[in-house]
């Protein structure tokens, strides 16, 4: 399946190229454009004509979107109704291939065909067999491709006017119905019968309606047509007809559909109805199995290849592009910081030089500090110590480190003066307290005394902490 | 070549992954080295910071260690100083009636300009003595800082003192200018 919601129509007469471009959605489809382009006077007068006039591509092949739809007119092909004794799609095709074989003046091979399925009983199918020249499809193709733009679908333009007349006219569900249709390349007649066709049929042989011989052959092909029908499918010679034309149709011509006619004979406009480009897009978007389609299987497949081939390089562009964005994205990060990481290793170091001789002039300082620092010094603590002392403590040891502790062993004949002693030292603003003090009894020359010791904090050098 | 739309679609994830994987196997070392660059610019900021403090104060420091310096003893280069210094010691002992038993002395450690001798003395005397021979170093200055000391009573001796006790000495050298000049 192909990777689209857009399908294009594109109709093209004598006069004009006409196309349309829709979008399915979730609620249907929506027209998104539909445009025509005069086809140059005279273009299909000149000596080997080209079918198409593909100049007119190359200014509108860029609004052309999605699945693109050729209607071929039925003057282009060769069609048949037949009734098959099958439904299954298979056994079908094989019936259609060798009915078609009989009836076409060319080879097999030299053909492209399709069918429609038009109405389907228990163990019937009414089928459209629908051929076209290879040659004809393949040049079309060509000429497309030329101006890069390739047609992914090839209907026939009456089943695209039958599918707008079925959409938006009264099509009788009951009895005979002839639906006449002409415009500057359709001459055709679809016969109905209880709202389904038995016959689509090509006048374009006869579509010149200022010569009176042709009008009177356009009345015996009419007649001989509905009179193969009646025996075929015995249905009654009372019909209405309905004529669906572009333009007003000559009085001689009206005069004879009357005669065939004598019932009823309405006649419409096609512009009453929306265009066969529109039609051709919307029995695109809308198709199902059983449609026609003239366009050869290998077109298909180059075209799926292509698209594939198209989304694998955009996709594989999108990754490399990514790929590079990440890579420059991440270079440029990294650079960034790279220089901003230079840029503060240059001031590190900038700063590294001075900074260590300030360090060093302070590390001096501060070993200078301690000499300078006398409050407390060895003299001032034991002088401290000495004064706190009450006259029955005497003390064994002094164990003075500077900027750490003092500790001190004694003793007294009663534990009140050491209590007292350790009490006043607690207290003194001079140390920043006392710790593991212990008092302990003991005998000394045949005598109980009270023994202690005790670490008596000083306050640590402001020249020891660091910056 | 037929490829399908599932082909072409892990073709492409396989080129990413490839793409991207290869990137990541060459530039992963990349990225741990540009994690370690980032923090040590962080490192580094924040030494600079610490540095422009340092700097900032740097003049007080150098003002006070100026200062602290024209108060220290200058020795010529060639003077032995350890025995110059030991005798000093010796001589405020002396003069101060306490005993310097033992003496000796580490060697001298430099921080900058600055010199410093450790001397270790064992002593013994009276409690006045004592007390006189610390209030004079405490005169001297920067010169001496009694670092320990230790007391304890002579056991056989009424009234007399021994310890030892640890003096650091600071002195300059002649010629050896400080750092800031």
């Amino acid at each position: 399946m192909l990777l689209t919601t857009h399908t294009t129509g594109i109709h093209f007469t004598d006069k004009m190229v006409e196309w349309t471009v829709l979008r399915k959605n979730r609620t249907g489809t929506e027209k998104m454009r539909e445009e025509t382009c005069p086809i140059p006077d005279g273009f299909f007068e000149q000596e080997n004509a080209p079918l198409f006039p593909a100049e007119v591509l190359g200014h509108i092949h860029k609004q052309l979107r999605g699945i693109i739809t050729l209607s071929l007119p039925s003057s282009c092909l060769l069609m048949r109704v037949l009734e098959l004794p099958s439904t299954d799609p298979g056994e079908l095709e094989g019936m259609i291939a060798l009915q078609i074989d009989q009836i076409s003046p060319f080879p097999v091979d030299q053909l492209t065909t399709s069918y429609e399925v038009l109405s389907k009983g228990e163990n019937h199918s009414r089928v459209l067999a629908v051929a076209a020249p290879r040659k004809t499809v393949d040049q079309l193709g060509e000429l497309f491709k030329e101006q890069g733009v390739y047609i992914r679908s090839l209907d026939a333009e009456i089943l695209a006017w039958w599918s707008l007349l079925v959409a938006h006219a009264d099509i009788l569900c009951d009895g005979r119905m002839v639906l006449i249709l002409e415009e500057h390349t359709e001459f055709s007649m679809i016969v109905v019968d209880d709202g389904v066709p038995v016959c689509f049929r090509s006048l374009e042989l006869f579509h010149d309606f200022s010569d009176e011989s042709v009008l009177a052959e356009i009345d015996e092909e009419i007649r001989y047509t509905l009179l193969s029908l009646e025996t075929e499918y015995d249905h009654g010679s009372s019909c209405r007809m309905e004529v669906w034309s572009e333009s007003e149709l000559p009085d001689g011509l009206t005069d004879i559909l009357n005669k065939i006619s004598p019932d009823a004979v309405t006649l419409h406009r096609l512009n009453n109805i929306p265009s066969l480009a529109e039609g051709l897009a919307m029995r695109s978007a809308m198709r199902s199995r059983h449609h026609v389609e003239l366009v050869p299987r290998e077109w298909v497949e180059l075209q799926r290849r292509r698209q594939i081939l198209k989304f694998s390089m955009i996709a594989s562009v999108a990754v490399l592009t990514l790929w590079l964005a990440v890579i420059s994205i991440t270079g440029t990060v990294f650079t960034f910081h790279k220089t901003a990481f230079n840029r503060v290793k240059k001031e590190a170091a900038l700063y590294e030089e001075p900074a260590r001789e300030a360090k060093e002039a302070r590390a001096e300082m501060l070993s200078l500090e301690k000499y300078a620092t006398r409050t407390h010094s060895a003299l001032e603590s034991l002088l401290e110590i000495t004064e706190a002392l009450p006259g029955s403590v005497e003390i064994n040891s002094f164990d003075y480190s500077k900027g750490k502790a003092i500790r001190l062993r004694g003793s007294a004949p009663v534990k009140d003066p050491i209590l007292d002693f350790l009490s006043r030292l607690g207290s003194s603003s001079l140390f920043d307290g006392i710790k593991d003090d212990k008092t302990a009894l003991q005998l000394r020359e045949g005598q109980r005394r009270e023994g202690f010791s005790v670490t008596v904090l000083l306050p640590k050098s402001a020249t020891e902490e660091q910056p | 070549m037929k490829m399908s739309r599932r082909e072409m679609m892990i073709g492409v994830a396989t080129l990413f992954t490839l793409l991207f994987g290869v990137t990541y196997w060459l530039g992963g070392s990349k990225i741990a080295e540009h994690r370690e660059m980032r923090e040590q610019k962080d490192r580094l900021t924040r030494q600079i910071e610490l540095d422009k403090r340092i700097l900032q104060e740097k003049e007080g420091w150098t003002e006070r260690l100026a200062e602290l310096q024209e108060q220290l003893p200058v020795y010529d280069r060639k003077v032995y100083v350890t025995g110059e210094i030991q005798k000093q010691i010796k001589r405020i002992a002396d003069k101060n009636k306490l005993d310097f038993t033992k003496s000796r002395s580490d060697a001298e450690k430099r921080a900058g300009s600055l010199y410093e001798l450790s001397v270790a003395c064992d002593w013994e005397g009276e409690l006045d003595a004592l007390v006189h021979f610390l209030y004079e170093i405490n005169e001297k200055g920067l010169r001496f800082d009694v670092r320990e000391l230790s007391v304890r009573p002579d056991a056989k001796r009424a009234g007399i003192l021994r310890g030892d006790m640890t003096i650091a000495c600071a002195y300059r050298r002649a010629g050896e200018e400080s750092p800031e000049n």
